[in-house]
């Protein structure tokens, strides 16, 4: 039975150094620990090896803190240069493919009037205003924004080259 | 100075969402501040954790470089410290199984399949080095033996203070195993140093 109370009680120390203990279980560990020797030693050895962590003193090289600030605002400065080249190439997209669309308004609707002096009909000559004029502007303002992506896969590739 | 702010939408912010919000702004003067505040117990866990003072201070540059970098994804809810140790732990694991092809973190007995290298050597341990009072001195040998999981739980228990539940995020192992590493860390330190106090 005393065993018993002796092995609840160490677990208690244990529990009550990795967690909070209820109201019932600090009272218990308490009345015990005034009456008991042997768990008053095993929560004093608990004890003492907590200080002892606190007796290793780590120092910093003098340098490090130095050299790791440095090396944070040099990729800071770069993470701020390719966000601006993003914005940028995100911008010129935009106007790529504004202009696209606006330029093959104005042609479509002057498809009427174009059709009479290249001698074909208004529906052939917006076909092949779609394929050859319209439908490659198109495409080629909305691959705008992924050159960015493109060029950085490519840096990658290249670093593992090398 | 990071205790407590009002921010623009009059509520006041706790430590860890001024961080937070810092980091997303990626605000260099708070970056500056957090290297300050922190250098020393992030080279503290890694020795702790690797057991070596070796290419410590390159594991702690490349820390803060992925704070920098991923600083978007931390979203205040837990201390800043288990979430910037959980970050170097990643970055030391990676760093052992390059050079070693060990992973300390694989299992329980994973110390135990760590190379001689990592755990016998003829120079002093980074423990011996920085043992200041008579307790330490006798349980840096033991320390430096022990197991890094074991090592890490106990740090950042006792010297971070982080709860069972920070620690068990920052070292991804479930509760009970982060209790349950403590309290084998404790025992086996424990019987080192009464050993030690009787022999002397």
């Amino acid at each position: 039975m005393q065993v018993d109370i002796h092995e609840r009680t160490c677990l208690l120390i244990d529990k009550s150094l990795s967690a909070e203990l209820s109201l019932q279980e600090q009272e218990s560990l308490h009345a015990h620990l005034l009456s008991c020797a042997r768990c008053q030693q095993y929560q004093a050895g608990n004890s003492r090896v907590v200080a002892a962590l606190d007796g290793f003193t780590f120092e910093l090289p003098l340098d490090l803190n130095a050299n790791v600030h440095r090396s944070m605002q040099q990729l800071l400065h770069k993470m701020e240069a390719d966000h601006a080249a993003r914005r940028s190439m995100l911008w010129t997209a935009f106007s790529a493919f504004l202009l696209s669309f606006l330029g093959s308004s104005v042609v479509w609707q002057l498809s009427d009037y174009l059709a009479v002096y290249a001698h074909m009909s208004a529906g052939e000559l917006q076909t092949i205003l779609l394929l050859v004029w319209i439908m490659p502007s198109l495409l080629i303002s909305f691959l705008f924004p992924l050159i960015p992506g493109l060029l950085m896969v490519r840096r990658t590739q290249k670093g593992w080259r090398s | 100075m990071l205790e407590h702010a009002i921010s623009w939408t009059g509520a006041v912010e706790t430590e860890t969402q001024l961080i937070a919000r810092g980091l997303r702004a990626r605000d260099a003067v708070l970056l500056h501040d957090l290297v300050e505040r922190f250098q020393l117990r992030l080279v503290r866990y890694l020795v702790f954790f690797l057991g070596r003072r070796d290419h410590v201070d390159d594991l702690v540059q490349e820390t803060w470089l992925r704070v920098v970098e991923r600083g978007k994804s931390y979203d205040g809810r837990s201390p800043f410290q288990a979430w910037i140790f959980a970050i170097a732990r990643n970055l030391a694991i990676d760093h052992l199984r390059r050079k070693t092809g060990v992973s300390l973190d694989s299992s329980e007995d994973s110390g135990k399949n760590a190379p001689a290298e990592l755990l016998a050597s003829s120079a002093p341990s980074p423990f011996e080095l920085v043992a200041r009072t008579e307790d330490a001195v006798k349980l840096a040998t033991s320390i430096a033996k022990l197991e890094p999981i074991y090592r890490e739980a106990l740090l950042l228990r006792f010297q971070e203070s982080l709860s069972l539940q920070e620690i068990s995020i920052t070292v991804g192992a479930p509760v009970p195993t982060v209790s349950s590493r403590i309290h084998r860390g404790l025992a086996m330190l424990r019987t080192h140093l009464e050993g030690e106090s009787r022999a002397s």
